[in-house]
């Protein structure tokens, strides 16, 4: 995979330090994250933010062609990420309130109650009964960035939990990776989906083409994964994830169908339909609920971190309906080369 | 069950499905064994589910009603 363009200053500067030998980063670089908390309003939907994390994140992935590969692990990598992340949780935390009357006990049943109800109604009605082939297309290009790695920044969350919270988590894994059959893995499931649709599913292949509201969605579940201290908000992303999940897929299947999408291009939302129903308890009771009871000084970070991801999701709809409604495309204009 | 198997498990869930773990056999009221595709499975407790046996999430549906489950 090829570097992205970059879309800002930051990423003008950090893209060009990748391309040479890992070491300090210019002067310039270290203004700018300097003045970041005052330049960005809100690094959510920030395109120099979100490419810039996506690609300090991506080194520890599956990396880029000519970008050495000591540069995962450079200190002045890691600062650059470190300003990255520190306005990316102050904007995540403005809008992840936790209610003042929560218990640590009632946290299962609040997951439930708030991840199963808040998924955008209209958007999936609309996907369901009006989308078209190519908003479909759309859809699929923009969540290919985060679904591409269905998974794995939640399994990092696996060394840093014990007991119950452990097994769980790693029950739900377990069917994220087909239960070790190649070919079900859902990050493959999705490839299918892309292939039956003619789209590239190499990852990164539309990177270009994909706005900020999307790509925060991957990078969001990387930062609470790669932070020991976010391990309680790597469940509450899981658990806002699989929650109400199986509706939201049924709508796209649904949809898919209705266009005349295959019986195999539906294979992944279909999958998710059961495979989710079942992933819904074991996250909000098994995962959840015995990390609050087994870490209690951090049960509001699992709150902290399912409310986030509400918030996110909300945003990245809205990257979606609100070009459509105005009858133009959700991605980014590629640019004249 | 054979002494060397842990039994199946099978746990209900408070306005949810009830989930089977172990070495279940899945069968319909013929006798007709279905493959459930998974593991850990989700049986509806509603009766609202289009894929039954499976649990599909429509309890969620059921606004205050589900606390009836």
């Amino acid at each position: 995979m090829r570097l992205p363009a970059p879309r800002g200053p930051i990423s003008t500067e950090l893209f060009a330090c990748l391309s040479g030998e890992p070491g300090p980063v210019p002067s310039r670089l270290t203004e700018l994250l300097d003045a970041l908390p005052v330049t960005t309003a809100d690094a959510r939907s920030d395109e120099d933010v979100q490419i810039s994390l996506w690609v300090c994140y991506g080194l520890t992935y599956e990396g880029f062609d000519g970008v050495d590969e000591r540069w995962e692990w450079q200190p002045s990598l890691l600062a650059v990420r470190g300003a990255l992340e520190a306005v990316f949780e102050r904007d995540l935390l403005a809008e992840a309130q936790v209610p003042a009357d929560l218990t640590p006990e009632r946290v299962p049943a609040f997951l439930m109650e708030r991840c199963g109800a808040t998924s955008p109604a209209a958007f999936l009605k609309f996907m369901q009964q009006e989308a078209t082939i190519e908003q479909f297309k759309e859809l699929v290009i923009t969540r290919s960035i985060d679904a591409l790695h269905e998974g794995d920044a939640h399994t990092w969350g696996i060394p840093r939990v014990n007991g119950r919270a452990k097994a769980a988590l790693i029950e739900i894994q377990a069917d994220e990776y087909g239960g070790g059959m190649p070919g079900r893995l859902h990050a493959e499931l999705y490839a299918i989906l892309m292939s039956e649709l003619d789209l590239d599913p190499e990852y990164g292949a539309y990177i270009e083409q994909i706005p900020a509201a999307a790509i925060v969605l991957h990078n969001l579940r990387s930062f609470f994964g790669l932070h020991r201290r976010w391990r309680g908000g790597i469940l509450g992303n899981l658990a806002a994830t699989e929650i109400g999940s199986s509706l939201i897929n049924r709508h796209f299947s649904e949809g898919l169908a209705r266009v005349g999408g295959s019986k195999r291009s539906r294979w992944f939302y279909d999958e998710h339909i059961l495979a989710d129903a079942v992933h819904e308890q074991l996250a909000a009771h098994d995962m959840c609920g015995s990390f609050v009871a087994d870490y209690p000084d951090e049960w509001d970070r699992v709150v902290i971190g399912a409310l986030a991801t509400l918030s996110v999701r909300a945003l990245f709809a809205r990257s979606v309906v609100d070009p459509w409604a105005a009858g133009g495309t959700s991605l980014r204009e590629l640019a004249a080369v | 069950m054979r002494d060397d198997q842990p039994p199946v498990e099978i746990t209900v869930y408070e306005n949810g499905p009830v989930i089977v773990r172990g070495a279940y056999k899945l069968q319909d009221n013929e006798r007709k064994d279905i493959d459930p595709g998974r593991e850990t499975i989700a049986l509806c407790r509603c009766g609202l589910s289009a894929l039954k046996p499976f649990c599909d999430g429509n309890h969620a549906l059921r606004g205050a009603a589900r606390s009836a489950l």
